[in-house]
């Protein structure tokens, strides 16, 4: 189950960089990878996703991602600690 | 330089944007028309000294695209990704580059890529990137975009050019500050003479400049701010007239593509021969001219194109509105051409689309094709009162003429001098087929 505010504003990331992806459906198991992103594309998209959360985290932290569902993961335990 | 064995180099391809609009064909109806692109400066408002600039209208990357959606998508799809996000001056060279690319049939004919070359015009592409960007991040450089890193570099536009356009030769941006164009031009030249490559573009980069820029320039005393003409935007650049006060800042960018003839395995339409060339130093880093060595960039260019003063009927001047520029450069040509001075034309492109500083060089060679293959010359705007009256200076109106060669010159601060010849094609090849002239398609509106 992934948080959904979250998986919004990273699909919004995606959108910004892969315009053509704005009306399609992103499943959690899928990869950036997957759907085209190269190394900088997906430091792109990540950057983009923390600028909007307001978040300051190496991207070291999003190394052992395999899908977007870890990346969303990965955002919303450091953007819960930061709510309290 | 010695012209290495006479080869031939034609101008197979030609792409602009400027302030009067985008391509070749608007370019040249404005030019045709005598027509304005300087007005108010929209983009930074906040300079209060600067009552105008020559600014592209309304650009839009997107729409600037439409007009090639015939094209593969493989090609449209590759300018789109990397030109979306890319900063203006990028976006401006994709453009122009494209055009001239079509232009010179590249997209239908077969090549060896490993024999195109690639030259950019310029230094500092990235000025108002650059502060743009420091204002929106202020102290979070952390959300810096990764495409920093390439982008911010004025080598971008070779990696970008040469991935959209798979060229493998040799490619470099060169810089001679505001002679640039010409400098990039005469390198590109070179790579044909010397067999490294049988094609090559030349693309002079936007000067995107930011207010620090624009500033300094206006306080060395080179940017014209408050003239007695500073509430009339149109009236302030005057190269060669009593009135002038300095340059007007240009947004634009060109791509002028080089072949050597020799190499051609079809027939293709061209615009001219670039016949010769020079560049010099005058041992400055000043912003001062020096005609001695305008002179001799142009005295060296007429004899690498072996051609004498009397051969040249038109010159396209830097003519920047610059006081003491005009001067330098009318002393300068008044001394070399002597006896022949009032046979010569010669017109500022300059007032017409302000001065595009990286890619002036390439526009101002554009022009000169232009008029060479229509058979006119372009007015010299608000020159009321010419500074040298022996200079046959082409007045408010244009003149029809006939040239068969002409001079194109550039000279940048740190006592950079360069000027190119151009010539029509050659007749004897006219007979056999292998080269033709170039039509230019006229704009359906009457100008």
């Amino acid at each position: 189950m992934v948080d959904p505010y979250i998986m919004s504003v990273l699909k919004g990331a995606l959108v910004e960089i892969f315009p053509e992806y704005s009306t399609r459906e992103i499943r959690p198991d899928e990869s950036l990878r997957d759907l085209g992103a190269n190394s900088i594309d997906r430091a792109e998209i990540i950057i983009l996703t923390m600028e909007r959360l307001q978040l300051k985290l190496p991207l070291l932290e999003f190394a052992q991602a395999k899908n977007i569902n870890d990346l969303v993961n990965i955002f919303h335990h450091y953007y819960e600690a930061l709510k309290k | 330089m010695k012209n290495l064995g006479k080869v031939d180099v034609i101008v197979t391809g030609m792409g602009a944007i400027n302030a009067l609009g985008q391509g070749i064909t608007r370019f040249n109806s404005a030019l045709l028309a005598g027509q304005c692109g300087i007005s108010d400066c929209i983009r930074y408002p906040e300079l209060s000294f600067l009552s105008a600039a020559a600014e592209l209208k309304e650009f839009d990357f997107h729409q600037a695209l439409l007009p090639y959606s015939h094209l593969p998508s493989p090609l449209l799809s590759a300018i789109h990704k990397v030109g979306r996000r890319a900063p203006l001056s990028i976006q401006a060279s994709l453009i122009v580059a494209l055009e001239a690319w079509v232009d010179a049939h590249l997209h239908e004919r077969t090549k060896d890529n490993r024999r195109i070359g690639l030259v950019i015009a310029g230094q500092n592409t990235t000025q108002a990137y650059h502060y743009d960007l420091q204002a929106s991040l202020q102290n979070n450089l952390h959300y810096l975009s990764p495409s920093y890193a390439l982008q911010f570099m004025d080598t971008h536009h070779v990696g970008v050019l040469s991935e959209v356009f798979d060229i493998q030769g040799e490619g470099f941006t060169v810089g001679g500050a505001s002679a640039s164009g010409n400098v990039a031009l005469i390198h590109g030249y070179r790579l044909i003479l010397q067999d490294i490559v049988d094609i090559c573009l030349v693309v002079g980069a936007l000067a995107d400049l930011s207010p620090l820029e624009i500033q300094g320039f206006y306080n060395i005393g080179a940017l014209s701010g408050l003239s007695p003409f500073h509430k009339e935007p149109k009236k302030i650049c005057r190269p060669f007239d009593r009135d002038h006060s300095g340059f007007v800042w240009g947004q634009g960018s060109g791509c002028i593509i080089l072949e050597s003839r020799d190499s051609l395995k079809e027939q293709i339409p061209s615009y001219g021969i670039m016949a010769g060339a020079a560049m010099n130093l005058d041992g400055t880093h000043t912003s001062t001219p020096n005609q001695d060595g305008e002179r001799r960039a142009m005295a060296e260019a007429l004899k690498n194109a072996s051609l004498l003063p009397k051969d040249i009927r038109y010159i396209n001047a830097h003519g920047s509105s610059s006081p003491i520029g005009d001067k330098t450069e009318v002393a300068a040509i008044s001394n070399l051409f002597e006896e022949h001075l009032g046979k010569i034309w010669i017109n500022s492109t300059k007032s017409l689309i302000g001065h595009c500083l990286w890619s002036a060089g390439i526009l101002e060679a554009i022009a000169t094709l232009l008029q060479m293959k229509q058979e006119f010359v372009h007015p010299n705007l608000n020159l009321d009162n010419p500074i040298d009256i022996a200079s046959r200076f082409v007045g408010q109106q244009r003149e029809t003429v006939t040239i068969d060669a002409a001079m194109s010159n550039s000279f940048g601060f740190g006592g950079i001098n360069s000027s190119i010849i151009f010539t029509q094609p050659s007749t004897d090849f006219q007979d056999s087929g292998m080269v033709e002239p170039k039509g230019v398609k006229r704009a359906r509106t009457s100008e």
